[in-house]
């Protein structure tokens, strides 16, 4: 199916100009056509547009040549030759970079390691930062932006993130930029930043493609541009050769205003819905309008003026901060959905795919979602009223399907999006939100919508529709308002209203460079701050605690801190390899059995060979932990079984095995040496030497080697470092190898402590242990970030624990509970923190 | 991305009912229920061939279903946590800890029996509750919650009563193994029974239970649609606890004896359970069937190698295995399942 295409291509006279040209692409979807026979040439010193309505194809043809998907059909030359690209990071080697609207960073990382990562520049084999901080910085200064490389990305602003992705595309010398709807979410000024950063690239020589909706833009920024419709390429025209009106005309087919003609023929009728004063910080402020019962009242702007805020804000999803709702004249308390839907409230939200359907589940299923309670009886619902209740609205809303039990993701966008307008519509409101209705939906069904939308307005609904299409806004709406940066910026009368006026409020000039500013947020460097301040907190903590141990136990600095040093190092050289497990989202449960395996294992060979050195009783242990980690990082990586569940298996399997190989019984007797390993040369215990050793060899391999900071890049975000070429399997399995060789070796030195090992007790609940160290020390539980300093500190404090309980006269028994509650507070605290100063990740 | 083309109504309702109706025969059969079922068949076949002189004895049978069934309640509750997206690592560990409260609330605060049973659920509810709360308000991952109660709950039990084994419950209490139903079936395969046909009732037709698979499928949509995700989660890890309760109650009446150890390790036992019916640990997929199926799967295997002489340490490692190799199988089978509907 798919073209492997190096087969020759009919020798074409190659014009120096052109960087990449695609001849006859085409692409197809599980046997849906999405692209035919496209051939365009992107050429070197020229912007060059590709437009077209939602689903024409421009899209996929930038995927094409960028490296994600693989042509079905046709092929692309490279400076003239033919060239198969068969992943994004093949694209990055020929030069070719593409800029995603939703930009593919690392948010965990600074800018410089953003641009740079997987090919941090070295020195002497290291990863050489101050040169890759440097390199980042002189980047952004060409591009005329000023973000401090040094930052982390969490934070910035969509616009900067963008700018960052294309700076990384610079670094890796790209020659051709495909800029796939780039400026959606972009502020105005942020579009003239970008913009001159384009021409900037442009007049250096490289070639860009630019996909775009708002066709203004694409006028101000397009040398060329070329037009597609329906799969197909319609049209090549020079800007200066062209107008709005005709490439208008070209990517629709037909005159402006076939469009769908509303019959306005009633009066609207009293206020159902009005919003005062409705602030909410960094997205909009004081919004304050009305809609009434019949009336459609179209929220008009650019994308990211702060429109599907306001509506998820009165529908409760997002709640403002300050003003006020009323339904019907009376004041409400919105919290949640649930309020507003009782209030008869409803809103078809603008992300369909992960707001509005649940793939999945069947088309009836997901259309009575809304009114599931309502179709119950006494909590039990009845599936034949919610199916013929979808047969009803399947027919009244002409939705094309096999059959109503059908899962709804075979469904086409369109019909899609009927069955969501069907959920809300059998819930009977009185007031409906509808965010961008018709975005992603062919022709057809967008008449059908509108259709629809204006018989709610005549059946007395009141309806508020967010829409970036002026056509449609033009054709639907009764009133309109626009917002621009979070602000009312203009309303109009159906009869006043034009492209021109709402378009001139949309963009307005000299608007409160506040909210500009608030979309700029200058990024806390608190993110960086946060993490020092952490192990200092930590750091304070394990010196109060110790110096309250050694008040109540003066015998406590001499002894006590001995037990403490050996306590923890098995703790921590174990923990540094659950650390890099947690740093990659996932978790190994089987360490503590590991590491009893190994102990027993190696304690019976010494045994019954005493003849082993100790370097070989090493190499022993580290192999064969490390095996039994390569186990739980196959079955991670290569079978796709989540690591809670694989190193759950494993934690069992591991134990049963040490009960098999030692017979149930005890090893007694281990070699002197390894009991030695825990005298005291010089006051500190070799082990302690060998688990420091372990510890700064992390915290470089981690902070130095470009392996490292792969680790960090897979963990803050997996498929961004997949683009970028980092092979996240091979990550896994590193990482779950480590561990379990790092148990391993723990597992020899665990010997070190207590003449025997006992197959049940070695190792147990060390999982426990070594969670809390690492959670403790500020390893952020959901992925990509972590510290060696930290870890080592959690496992200090967690040994003092240890040892302190029973010398402050506490039973040995509050270990495992003491153990859950620096898990719980640990969490509890950072997460708390972490989302008061904004720095905490994006939840659903 | 719009298709060009429209949707396939042209084959007419009919031939497509025809041909969707043999697709849903095909996809039975490869479904992880079905494989449960299959090995549970095979297994008590292999087990009766075997060793018929133990595995064809009804009573023999019915009677070593009572090792199991607090780990199967709890798989029941454990279920419902999987389905919508989550997971409860502190099962066993609150069934400990209930335990011990209970031990201690009649031990030694001479609370009558009757009303300890009684609180024991609820007890074990509202430690339940603990892991919901965290886990709803500051949305915590729920494995970092429940590992730390994991550790907390027994931790605690173990403060509560140390290394000491509690004993002097009332005769007519102990023994719950040794009642039977209509002379036939043990008082805790039966409570096992009752509580998985109401458990399949609620999961299959209440709200609760749609609820559940939508939050599993997709939480965010989930919330959109006006399903009050806080509140679900928060049910599902209380009931988790209730259940777990339950078993704490019926774990010390046939024991006889209450330790802080009750159900060491039990919660690996209890999510095998409910992977290897053929729920996916990822949510929005399971079945109430499909846990029954596989803790009797579970259970003939244990006794099996118990026949054969097999320590219990080395059973570890079978049900470790047993786990991974369950998963595993159902990933492919997922995989070829997908291909043949495309």
């Amino acid at each position: 199916m798919t073209n492997t295409a190096a087969t020759a291509a009919p020798a074409i006279e190659h014009d120096p100009n052109v960087a990449v040209r695609a001849d006859g692409l085409s692409k197809s979807f599980g046997g849906i056509l999405v692209l035919k026979n496209a051939s365009v040439a992107l050429r070197k010193g020229e912007i060059h547009g590709l437009v077209g309505e939602n689903g024409a194809g421009k899209s996929t043809l930038a995927k094409l040549i960028g490296g994600v998907h693989v042509p079905s059909g046709g092929h692309i030359s490279v400076g003239g030759r033919v060239t198969h690209i068969p992943n994004p990071a093949a694209a990055i080697a020929l030069g070719i970079a593409l800029i995603h609207q939703e930009p593919l960073t690392f948010p965990d990382l600074s800018v410089a390691e953003n641009i740079f990562i997987h090919r941090q520049p070295r020195r002497y084999g290291i990863v050489d930062w101050a040169s890759m901080n440097a390199q980042a910085a002189a980047i952004l200064t060409s591009l005329g932006v000023t973000i401090n490389p040094r930052q982390k990305v969490r934070g910035l602003s969509i616009a900067d993130q963008q700018t960052v992705e294309m700076a990384a595309a610079i670094s890796q010398h790209a020659k051709v930029l495909l800029m796939d709807e780039t400026t959606a979410a972009l502020t105005p000024s942020e579009v003239k930043d970008l913009f001159r950063v384009m021409r900037q690239l442009r007049d250096q020589g490289a070639a860009l493609a630019f996909i775009g909706h708002r066709l203004e833009e694409i006028f101000d920024i397009c040398d060329r541009i070329t037009i597609l419709r329906d799969g197909e390429i319609v049209g090549h025209k020079l800007t200066r050769e062209t107008s709005i009106d005709e490439v208008l005309r070209l990517m629709v087919g037909r005159p402006m205003d076939a469009m769908f003609a509303r019959q306005i023929d009633h009066k609207p009728g009293d206020v159902a819905l009005e919003v005062r004063s409705l602030c909410r910080a960094g997205e909009f402020e004081d919004i304050s309008f009305n809609v009434r019962q019949g009336e459609i009242v179209a929220l008009a702007g650019l994308v990211g003026a702060g429109r599907t805020e306001v509506a998820r804000a009165i529908f409760g999803v997002a709640p403002a901060e300050s003003g006020e709702v009323l339904i019907a004249g009376k004041s409400a308390r919105i919290n949640g959905p649930r309020d507003a839907m009782r209030l008869g409230l409803a809103l078809v939200p603008e992300d369909r795919q992960h707001h509005g359907v649940l793939m999945p589940l069947s088309v009836w299923r997901n259309a009575t979602l809304a009114i599931a309670d309502r179709l119950a009886r006494l909590g039990f619902v009845r599936d034949s009223s919610a199916k013929s209740q979808t047969a009803d609205y399947v027919e009244r809303l002409q939705v094309r399907l096999r059959s109503i039990g059908q899962p709804i993701r075979e469904l086409s966008g369109g019909n899609q999006q009927k069955i969501v307008l069907a959920k809300w519509l059998m819930t009977k409101p009185r007031i409906m939100i509808l965010d961008e209705p018709t975005r992603g939906i062919d022709i057809g069904a967008k008449a059908e919508v509108h259709k629809l939308v204006s018989s709610l307005a005549a059946e007395g609904i009141a309806v508020l529709m967010i829409s970036s299409e002026l056509p449609e806004v033009l054709a639907m709406a009764d009133r309109v308002l626009v917002m621009r940066e979070g602000r009312l910026t203009g309303e109009f009368e159906r009869k006043d209203a034009t492209q021109e006026k709402i378009m001139a409020a949309a963009t307005g000039q000299g608007v409160a460079a506040a909210m500009d500013a608030a979309h700029r947020s200058p990024q806390p460097s608190g993110a960086s701050l946060w993490t020092r301040f952490r192990e200092l907190g930590i750091a304070a903590v394990v010196v109060l605690a110790m110096t309250i141990a050694s008040c109540l136990q003066p015998r406590f600095l001499s002894n006590g801190l001995r037990g403490v040093l050996i306590d923890s190092t098995l703790i921590a050289i174990v923990a540094m390899g659950q650390m890099m497990v947690i740093i990659t989202r996932n978790i190994d449960l089987s360490v503590g059995s590991t590491l009893g395996l190994t102990a027993i294992v190696v304690g019976k060979l010494l045994l019954d060979h005493p003849g082993f050195s100790p370097i070989e009783a090493g190499l022993i242990a580290v192999v064969l932990g490390g095996m039994l980690g390569l186990f739980n990082g196959l079955l991670v990586a290569l079978l796709d079984v989540p690591s809670i569940i694989a190193t759950l298996g494993t934690y069992t399997a591991y134990r049963g095995l040490t009960f098999i190989y030692s017979g149930g019984k005890q090893v007694d007797s281990v070699p002197r040496w390894l009991t030695a390993l825990s005298q005291v040369p010089a006051g500190v215990p070799w082990i302690v030497y060998l688990a420091a050793g372990v510890a700064v060899a992390t915290a470089m391999w981690l902070g130095y080697s470009r392996t490292g900071r792969d680790i960090f890049a897979a963990g803050s975000n997996p498929p961004a470092a997949r683009l970028r070429g980092i092979g996240i399997r091979g990550i896994l399995m590193l990482v779950f190898t480590i561990t379990g060789a790092l148990s391993g070796f723990a597992g020899l030195l665990y010997a070190s402590r207590i003449p025997y090992v006992n197959p049940e007790g070695a190792g147990k609940q060390m999982e426990l242990v070594v969670i809390s160290a690492v959670v403790i020390g500020g390893t952020n539980v959901f992925g990509g970030s972590g510290s060696v300093l930290g870890t080592v500190l959690g496992c200090l404090l967690l040994g003092i624990i240890n040892v302190a309980l029973p010398t402050l006269g506490v039973s040995d028994f509050w270990q495992l509970a003491v153990y859950g509650l620096c898990i719980l507070v640990a969490a509890t605290t950072d997460t708390f923190i972490q989302r008061r100063s904004g720095l905490a990740a994006e939840l659903p | 991305m719009t298709p060009m083309h429209p949707s396939p109504d042209a084959a007419g309702p009919a031939a497509s009912s025809a041909s969707s109706a043999r697709g849903d025969w095909r996809r039975l059969l490869a479904s992880p229920e079905a494989v449960a079922l299959l090995l549970l068949v095979a297994g008590i076949t292999g087990g009766g061939l075997l060793s018929p002189k133990y595995f064809l004895d009804f009573h023999y049978l019915m009677d070593s279903t009572s090792l199991y069934m607090e780990a199967a309640i709890m798989a029941l509750a454990m279920t419902f946590v999987i389905i919508s997206g989550n997971i409860d690592l502190s099962v066993a560990a609150n069934l400990a800890l209930t335990a011990v409260l209970c031990g201690e609330l009649h031990l030694r605060f001479g609370v009558p029996m009757g009303l300890v049973i009684v609180a024991g659920p609820c007890i074990g509810a509202v430690l339940g509750l603990f892991n919901g709360l965290l886990i709803a308000r500051l949305r915590l991952p729920s494995l970092t919650v429940t590992i730390g109660t994991l550790a907390l709950y027994r931790g605690l039990a173990q403060v509560m009563i140390g290394d000491a084994a509690l004993q002097g419950f009332p005769d007519w209490f102990n023994g719950i193994d040794q009642r039977y139903v209509a002379g036939l079936l043990p008082l805790p395969l039966v409570i096992f029974l009752v509580l998985a046909v109401a458990c399949a009732l609620v999961l299959h037709r209440s709200l609760l239970g749609r609820f559940l698979y939508a939050m599993g499928t997709n939480e965010s949509a989930a919330r959109y649609s006006g399903v009050r995700a806080g509140v679900v989660k928060v049910a599902v890890f209380a009931i988790a606890g209730g259940f777990s309760g339950l078993g704490a109650v019926m774990m010390t009446s046939r024991l006889g004896t209450v330790q802080y150890s009750l159900a060491d390790g039990q919660e690996l036992a209890v999510i095998t359970a409910v992977v290897l019916g053929g729920t996916d640990i990822f949510g929005g997929r399971g079945t109430i069937f499909g846990t029954v199926v596989a803790t009797f799967l579970l259970g003939i295997i244990s006794r099996a190698m118990g026949l054969a002489l097999w320590p219990a340490e080395n059973q570890l490692a079978v049900s470790g295995s047993l786990l991974i190799f369950a998963v595993v199988l159902y990933r492919l089978l997922a995989k070829i399942g997908t291909t043949i509907r495309t």
